[in-house]
């Protein structure tokens, strides 16, 4: 149908938005960006014509080069897991206070779980990112 | 000692080996949806409680790292989201808490700052499918399932920033 061809952005339109072309005639704007990472977010044809656009660009980058420097950017500082160990410690130290408070009065365990969740119903696999604006 | 006091050792050892293994990795991608060191560290500890509490929940519908990873990921979208509900002063956006630091150089040819620049240019999910592709060697179905979003979205993401990434290390090469 021919809306749904309108709708996929051409060739040279997916091209300028793979290689983030900011200026010139050729430039992808803040909107557009949005618009077409949205849309070949959703639509296997354009995401397989953006597959062969980078395989048939040249310089394609070698993967360990980036991850070596992506390592260095996202390092974590010292001592990272005494501190997790740590605040685990505290948590159950403040989990036993507040169960043995709880005893005192005879309210379940369970129905202060309920009250204090910290992890959805799913176990955490919720849809997050999809709320975010 | 008591059955349930075996019980809780053998769990609490368990939660200390996960935490060995993957902590590294909870704390990149949390900094790659918070965009700050000190947020990151806190995200990771409150990811770590999470995983302690619900350990026995685990139903290994996926592997433990993409689950570990996921409440990484949800909590960091959460406290961003938190952050961003309660700053009135835009002095006191994550952007703005972690400043670039004077320039470092990676294996003498790259500067971190500008590689951080560079990085600051994406959206956070594509930072966070960056990390988990490029650092943690993930697989795209892993990553997809990890994220909630669909193999062609990581994909496109990935293409795509590697491209911008791939300017700015070619531009430190010799």
């Amino acid at each position: 149908m021919a809306w749904i061809a309108f709708n996929h952005p051409s060739r040279k339109r997916l091209l300028a938005w793979l290689e983030h072309v900011d200026d010139g005639d050729d430039a992808v704007g803040g909107h557009e960006t949005d618009a077409i990472t949205q849309h070949v977010d959703d639509c296997e044809r354009c995401a397989g014509k953006l597959e062969e656009l980078a395989a048939e660009l040249d310089g394609s980058p070698s993967e360990e080069p980036m991850g070596a420097a992506l390592r260095s950017v996202y390092e974590p500082p010292p001592g990272i897991n005494e501190r997790v160990m740590k605040k685990i410690d505290e948590r159950k130290r403040s989990d036993r206070e507040l169960r043995l408070f709880l005893g005192i009065f005879a309210i379940p365990t369970d129905a202060a779980d309920l009250m204090m969740p910290d992890l959805p119903a799913d176990g955490g696999l919720g849809r997050d990112w999809e709320e975010e604006e | 000692m008591s059955a349930a006091k075996d019980a809780e050792l053998s769990r609490d050892e368990r939660v200390e080996a996960i935490v060995r293994e993957h902590s590294t990795a909870v704390f990149r991608l949390a900094q790659s949806v918070v965009r700050d060191a000190s947020l990151a560290d806190d995200v990771t500890q409150e990811t770590f409680i999470k995983v302690w509490k619900h350990i026995d929940n685990f139903r290994g519908e996926s592997s433990l790292r993409s689950w570990v990873l996921r409440i990484a990921h949800n909590t960091a979208v959460s406290t961003l989201r938190r952050i961003k509900d309660s700053a009135t002063d835009p002095s006191k956006m994550p952007e703005n808490l972690d400043p670039i630091p004077t320039t470092r150089l990676v294996e003498g040819r790259i500067a971190v700052d500008e590689l951080r620049a560079a990085l600051e240019e994406l959206d956070e999910l594509t930072r966070g499918i960056v990390v988990l592709r490029e650092i943690e060697g993930m697989s795209y179905e892993e990553i997809a399932l990890t994220l909630d979003v669909p193999v062609p979205t990581v994909k496109t993401r990935l293409l795509r920033a590697r491209r911008r990434l791939a300017v700015t290390l070619e531009d430190w090469r010799p």
